[in-house]
């Protein structure tokens, strides 16, 4: 491993390179998508409520209903006056949460009824739905990454193939799924990594590649930096310069001008001669060799392509040095 | 980014867990006859007295002593501070308080924190990662808690989408720019990476990096 830094960019950028390559694929669709949109909410709408006064005849519970309650909530549930007993009190909505509802006039448990959820459903989307199904589903949700509670699922007959999830605690519609959703869905997924569909990012194979791919970028720098003053250097200088290109036997042969101030791979290639690369000037794929009477420094990566006893008969790689260092030269 | 709980960056284990609530004095059914057109009358503990909290369409809130039945006044500086210490889940730290403001509805509110709640207390501890504690001056609950994470975490965010006024639109040009030319970069990346590893071995010494 004679060029460290080469190898470790090579080599990661094979493991994580595709990684990062889905990184800024579905972060170029994160910032060019109309986030309304692409969550499902095209056609969601929110559904205007008048507020029912409270009945006169509204029950207290019974104190044995209040042990090891957090909070109780005196509230309508689709127009129902109800209680509704927290035994948790989850920082957020998708975290499962442990909701007792009763029925505020009878004192009896209270759920929603299936006919219920398909109109706040309706309610919720701005066409005319032609509902199909109406299931009570559990967690996991394929089109809910990360809800822990069940939810109903209201399919409605649409091109979209939306599908209308509403909360049995809260009777609130939590979300519509159509298809760019899903699209959505998946794009966060990649993004995240999140192939077990935690709906998070807080997981060890995302870690794994953030570091990996942090020491791929960082790597990747540090030999460009490495490169740099040869590249400042073709930059700044200007002007040509006289070189005498040998024939192979090392007889004399003939002159051309070149530009001054540019690796010898580069400023041949003003005077047609190409020499062969195929890592673009990298100094690690080896094919670029020339042959010199001058005198030139050894390279790490002239070390790593040529042999000793090629280093010996001035062999070098072109894309290492400077055409200011040497006058003559001969090319395969 | 990934490497930080997002549950800590959200503060979430700042707070005590929630006490449950004890069975109320006056109950339900007077309250909804008080207030027949409440949208919500809710039962809860803030700093271990049981209240009422009566939410309206128009988002106007009174709230309500589950004792006596008396309508609370907004939370004095006392009451703010006690809420505060009360609920700290860092008992080492509850009673050192660093500093303790007030916001009016037309006060500008700190940036880390929603306008949405104004008005509200502003009670920064004097703990690690300074962990602050909004409490909300009309009815004591804790509507926002931060500290030196959050703050750092929402700059990171502020970098992550390249918007670095308010860190909320991801629809900026900027990072389409910049996302569109690294896409180029990495596409040039696995094209030169592609060639090196079908290239035949170029060198004779037989090294391959
Ligand atoms: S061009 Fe690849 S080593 Fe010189």
């Amino acid at each position: 491993m004679k060029q460290p830094l080469a190898f470790i960019h090579k080599w990661l950028g094979l493991v994580v390179g595709l990684q990062l390559l889905i990184w800024i694929l579905t972060g170029i669709y994160f910032n060019w998508v109309d986030h309304r949109i692409a969550k499902g909410n095209e056609l969601r709408q929110s559904s205007s409520h008048t507020v029912k006064p409270f009945p006169i005849d509204i029950i207290d519970l019974d104190e044995k209903h209040f042990i090891g309650v957090k909070r109780v909530e005196l509230t309508h549930l689709a127009e129902t006056p109800v209680y509704q007993l927290y035994y948790s009190l989850p920082a957020h909505n998708n975290q499962k949460q442990d909701v007792k509802t009763f029925h505020a006039e009878t004192g009896l448990p209270f759920s929603l009824t299936q006919n219920t959820v398909k109109n706040i459903a309706s309610n919720s989307y701005s066409a005319e739905a032609e509902i199909s199904d109406i299931e009570l589903m559990y967690p996991p949700h394929t089109d809910l990454a990360g809800e822990e509670n069940p939810l109903w699922r209201v399919v409605v007959n649409d091109s979209a193939q939306t599908h209308i999830y509403v909360s049995p605690i809260t009777g609130k519609v939590i979300a519509h799924v159509n298809n760019a959703r899903r699209l959505h869905n998946i794009m966060f997924m990649l993004h995240f990594m999140d192939y077990a569909k935690t709906g998070g990012f807080n997981h060890t194979l995302i870690t794994v590649f953030a570091v990996l791919n942090l020491i791929f970028v960082g790597s990747g720098v540090l030999w460009l930096i490495k490169k740099l003053p040869m590249m400042v250097h073709a930059v700044f200088s200007s002007g040509k310069k006289p070189i005498e290109l040998l024939q192979n036997n090392g007889s004399s042969g003939v002159h051309a001008l070149v530009p001054k101030g540019e690796v010898i791979l580069h400023s041949l290639r003003n005077v047609n001669i190409h020499l062969p690369s195929i890592c673009g000037g990298g100094g690690v794929c080896g094919s670029c060799k020339f042959q010199t009477p001058d005198t030139l420094p050894v390279t790490e990566a002239d070390k790593a392509h040529c042999s000793p006893q090629e280093l010996a008969h001035g062999i070098r790689l072109a894309c290492q040095h400077s055409i200011d260092a040497i006058s003559k030269i001969s090319v395969p | 980014m990934v490497l930080t709980d997002i549950h800590f960056i959200h503060g979430e284990s700042l707070l005590k867990p929630a006490t449950p609530i004890s069975s109320p004095t006056v109950p339900f059914s007077e309250l909804a006859k008080a207030y027949p057109r409440a949208d919500s009358v809710t039962l809860l503990t803030i700093a271990k007295s049981t209240v009422y909290k009566v939410e309206f369409e128009d988002a106007a809130t009174h709230v309500i002593d589950a004792k006596t039945g008396k309508v609370l006044a907004p939370i004095s500086t006392s009451k703010a501070l006690a809420i505060a210490q009360q609920s700290f889940a860092d008992s080492r730290y509850a009673d050192k308080i660093k500093s303790i403001h007030y916001y009016s509805e037309t006060d500008s509110p700190p940036s880390d924190v929603s306008p949405r709640w104004l008005p509200f207390w502003r009670v920064e501890f004097d703990a690690p990662l300074s962990p602050t504690l909004y409490i909300q001056a009309n009815t004591g609950e804790i509507v926002s808690k931060r500290h030196d994470m959050w703050r750092l975490f929402d700059w990171m965010w502020r970098f992550h989408i390249m918007d670095y006024d308010d860190g909320e639109n991801i629809n900026n040009p900027l990072l389409m720019f910049f996302s569109v030319i690294s896409l180029f970069g990495g596409v040039a990346g696995a094209t030169l990476l592609v060639q090196r590893l079908r290239a035949p071995q170029a060198t004779q010494k037989g090294e391959v990096i």
